[in-house]
């Protein structure tokens, strides 16, 4: 039974691949499949998205707060009181700290400690902060039941301090549901909320930390025709997608580095258009920063815009709406007539170097003039082609375990961040690709070292290391090559030192920088100083001298910290996917990709009668030594990332490691997944069937994750 | 035509084989270079360039008889050149120079001028010392103007920013007579002098500025010694002549 089923579908692949003969070339039908998606996607904007504006539509009706009775009389009324609101426990945790600062500044210069009086704020008892807020409250009825789409709430605000206002619905007099919150941007002066649903009545209440007057406010309800370009878009890809993965099976089966060049651009691009300005990468203002000045020369024009987006300070958006008037605020500010000048060396450091992708598309920005959104949405977009390309090409060199390679680089993580202002996608590619260059030579133990691998290879991990150095011990694994791989013993060990040196010598340069130019350097320079300013209480020096001091210690602490972050990994606390600070895919979703990757590495794939011999069909695997000496390898490399975080990041003698995040060993997975490759067994699909699998599996979490995390958030 | 594929293919494969020792030998002697000659930046280390709460900075006029004095402990680094903020008094101060000396142990070490009216309106300035090398140490700047000050007028002589900030390394010395001069009754526009300050109570006034020094920087140390060691790591995978020879 089981060796029928499988005829059956030998069978059926062999008749579609005789059908493909047939067909049109792939790229015709790509161009033909593109624009029936799109004309699909329209068609179900305008049909489903778009209804009720088209068959209820009207004209947005404002309501004007100085029109508001006080009084409580009439059909629109206006009520003001100050309340106290619980604050968050971030807003919270930033009191506590000010007050410590206080402290400690007032202990170290021997002063009394002086209270900064803050009308507003109450403290209760139980260790809660209140604040007194001013609320407006504006109950409107309605002239009659009204499909309420958006509801765009204006207020100019003096202060530079954001307030927020929640809307209630209300249908013959009952409450609807619970409230809508939404927050205004005192740099817009908006704050428009989605309702999407019917009602008679609205009850709006504003919160602002000042007073303004009840005319100051004014809001407009709406139900208006709008198409979503972002949704279009995604729907447009959707369907292309998987008219890619069922129409151009050559492409899927035989070329799966195009394959993933066509969806990594089109992932990238929805989340690069679907995020925009709104930063929400890891550290994004700190690589968006460096990347604005590496974009010019000497001289740096920073403009307001641009210097806002440094200090993590550019108002966000939530819906398409607020994006107009976010875009319109930033490239108002993005003006260089009045910019700030600064100046910087000529000379760049070579770890600043992995900005060149990003500080690229600010160069073409800025000289074509674009925008403030587009420019930044270029700088992305360097970014992006840059991992395209290089993780193309380390698909194109994995001999026998492309499909791998494929999952390792469409991680949702590793797409996210090649789609934002980091330096991680240089990182991620070039080690992807250094990885692949070095594991080609081991599972080929018998072919001779070829010079073009060689020095492919360590470029790769040079420029993946430039800006993370301590991933370099990765290619300590080049010195258990077998001798087999040299012409002589004399190379072989002239090679391996070389090797051994270039490793140390990029490992130096974590502790004894080549110096730049710049001000302060006998304070930058100095180690005793070095420690990540973010977190208090870090000192580099500090923390060595304390784990030599206490190595069993700090050896307990370190395996304690790995094995609590694999347990909270492995029990579904953590999500390995995340896409930067606005969330992670369910731990479901995580563990089903992990599986298929196990079962991609596990199994080779079934042969079709004219395939059987061929050579991508041999899964070899790494062999008993090899496999220990990468555990032991990926061991190594985790302990150094939680020992560098615990020496720059944590304060000294803490008994916890600080700042450590799963995408930091992104760069360790192929070599895991390698390890457990098998040349023995068969598995249930064949070349094309592993690899629509992979891509689909890929290809759909990173779909639903946009559409949950970006698309659901900020583009409708 | 095959034979003529692979003899390109040949002299190729011969290039390699010296083109990679040769890149090795090259990044090696770029490496040393990088070290023997290395290139000199300056540093600025901003001594005093914000007020403390409650502090306003003012501005503390030149002299022509009486100089303003700037002791500097430079720590035993030589010291290239201070960096003063200059205010031209809202007048263009057409052949006004500023004149500064440093000295040390007593003895006259560095002489320079800076022409003021080729600066704008307060600009932070750098005055570069004329002979670097022996300024270090324990190191007094005389600042001076070159014109006298009653023939311009107290008000309109070039002065330099100051507040009251202690800076243990930079102490500014202004002489009683100098005081007496200008911060009488009225200080002129921009300066704030209160009566303590003559009466000694209040704190002394110190100039803002940055104090340059430099270091040497490497600019192509990183990639020449990486370079060498890649090079030669790919120079001893490429196979021997005579081994190509017999078609291995």
């Amino acid at each position: 039974m089981k060796r029928q089923i499988r005829d059956l579908y030998l069978d059926f692949e062999q008749m579609v691949i005789d059908n493909e003969k047939h067909k049109l070339p792939w790229i015709v039908r790509i161009l033909v499949c593109f624009i029936l998606c799109v004309t699909t996607a329209v068609l179900l904007e305008f049909a489903i998205f778009q209804f009720r504006a088209v068959t209820g539509g009207y004209e947005p009706v404002r309501f004007e707060g100085s029109e508001a009775d006080s009084d409580g009389n009439g059909d629109f009324t206006f009520l003001r009181d100050r309340v106290l609101v619980p604050l968050t426990e971030d807003e919270t945790k930033s009191i506590l700290v000010e007050r410590n600062n206080h402290k400690l500044l007032s202990d170290y210069l021997g002063t009394q400690q002086e209270e900064t009086e803050d009308e507003t704020l109450v403290e209760k008892e139980d260790g809660s902060f209140y604040r007194y807020t001013d609320r407006m409250i504006y109950h409107v009825k309605l002239p009659r039941e009204m499909y309420i789409k958006k509801l765009d709430l204006r207020l100019a605000m003096m202060k530079e301090a954001d307030a927020g206002y929640s809307v209630t619905l209300f249908e013959q007099g009952e409450q609807k549901g619970e409230p809508v919150y939404c927050s205004i941007s005192y740099k817009i002066g908006a704050g428009i909320a989605n309702i999407d649903q019917k009602a008679d009545e609205i009850e709006i209440c504003v919160m602002t930390s000042e007073s303004p007057d009840q005319g100051e406010v004014f809001f407009d309800i709406s139900n208006e025709f709008e198409p979503n370009l972002m949704r279009i878009l995604f729907i447009s890809l959707t369907f292309l997608f998987i008219s890619l993965l069922m129409e151009c099976k050559c492409l899927v089966e035989g070329r799966p580095e195009w394959s993933f060049a066509l969806i990594c651009l089109g992932l990238g691009l929805l989340l690069i258009f679907g995020i925009g300005t709104n930063q929400v990468g890891y550290d994004e203002h700190v690589h968006a920063k460096t990347a604005y000045k590496l974009s010019f020369g000497q001289t740096i024009e920073t403009t307001e815009t641009a210097l806002q987006m440094s200090g993590n300070l550019l108002p966000f958006f939530h819906n398409p709406e607020e994006r107009q008037l976010v875009n319109a605020y930033e490239n108002l500010n993005h003006d260089y007539s009045w910019a700030d000048i600064g100046f910087q060396s000529r000379m760049v450091r070579p770890e600043t170097r992995v900005y060149y992708p990003m500080a690229l598309g600010f160069f073409l920005g800025r000289i074509l003039k674009l925008s403030f959104p587009l420019t930044v949405a270029l700088a992305k977009l360097g970014n992006l082609l840059l991992y395209i390309l290089v993780c193309f090409f380390a698909i194109r060199l994995a001999e026998r375990y492309k499909e791998l390679v494929c999952i390792v680089a469409l991680l949702p993580g590793s797409v996210f961040q090649a789609a934002s202002l980091s330096y991680d996608p240089v990182v991620n590619s070039f080690l992807l690709l250094g990885c692949v260059l070095m594991y080609n030579e081991f599972l080929e133990p018998e072919a001779r070292l070829k010079w073009q691998n060689l020095l492919l290879m360590l470029l790769s991990f040079v420029i993946g290391c430039q800006s993370k150095p301590i991933y370099i011990l990765m290619v300590c694994m080049m010195l258990f090559l077998g001798r087999r791989k040299f012409e002589n013993p004399l190379q072989e060990w002239v090679c391996k030192f070389s090797i051994l040196v270039l490793a140390g010598l990029m490992l130096y340069n974590i502790f004894k920088p080549t110096p730049a130019a710049g001000s302060d350097y006998d304070l930058v320079g100095n180690l005793d100083f070095a420690g990540d300013k973010r977190s208090v209480g870090s000192s580099v020096t500090g923390q060595i001298g304390y784990i030599f001091q206490n190595p069993v210690t700090y050896t307990v602490v370190l395996l304690g910290q790995m094995g609590k972050m694999l347990f909270s990994y492995l029990i579904g606390g953590s999500g390995f996917f995340q896409y930067g600070y606005l969330g992670s895919a369910p731990m479901a979703a995580s563990w089903v990709i992990l599986a298929m990757a196990v079962y991609l590495a596990v199994t080779r794939p079934l042969a079709r009668n004219e395939e059987k011999g061929h050579s991508f069909l041999q899964h070899k695997n790494l062999g008993m030594r090899n496999i220990v000496l990468t555990v032991i390898m990926c061991f190594g490399v985790s302990a150094v990332i939680w020992t560098s975080m615990y020496v720059s990041y944590t304060p000294v003698g803490a008994s916890e490691i600080r700042g450590v995040q799963g995408r930091y060993f992104t760069p360790l997975f192929l070599p895991l997944l390698l390890c457990l490759c098998s040349e023995k067994k068969t598995g249930h699909l064949t070349r094309l069937g592993r690899n629509r699998l992979m891509f689909a599996m890929m290809t759909g979490l990173n779909l639903l994750m946009f559409l949950f995390l970006v698309l659901l958030v900020y583009d409708v | 035509m095959k034979n003529s594929k692979s003899h390109s293919g040949k002299r190729i494969s011969t290039g390699i084989r010296f083109l990679f020792p040769l890149l090795t030998l090259l990044c090696l002697a770029g490496f040393a270079g990088s070290l023997i000659f290395p290139n000199e930046v300056l540093d600025t280390y901003h001594m005093n360039m914000s007020e403390e709460e409650g502090d306003v900075p003012f501005l503390l006029p030149l002299s022509y008889e009486q100089p303003i004095l700037y002791e500097i402990d430079t720590a035993g680094r030589r010291m290239q050149g201070i960096q003063l903020g200059i205010s031209k008094r809202g007048i263009p101060q057409t052949g006004q120079i500023l004149c500064y000396n440093v000295s040390t142990g007593g003895r006259t070490v560095s002489e320079n001028v800076y022409s003021i009216e080729e600066g704008d309106e307060l600009q932070y300035v750098f005055l570069p010392f004329s002979r670097p090398d022996l300024c270090y140490g324990k190191i007094c700047v005389s600042l001076w103007v070159s014109t006298d000050s009653e023939r311009l007028g107290e008000d309109q002589v070039a002065a330099l920013e100051a507040n009251h900030r202690e800076v243990e390394t930079a102490i500014t010395t202004v002489p009683a007579e100098y005081v007496t001069a200008f911060f009488g009754e009225t200080a002129g526009s921009g300066a704030v002098l209160s009566q303590e300050y003559q009466t000694g109570e209040a704190k002394r006034p110190s100039l803002k500025g940055s104090h340059i020094y430099s270091h040497n920087t490497y600019p192509f140390l990183y990639d020449f010694r990486i370079l060498t060691f890649v090079f030669l790591a790919v120079s001893m995978t490429l196979p021997y002549a005579d081994r190509e020879r017999r078609g291995a």
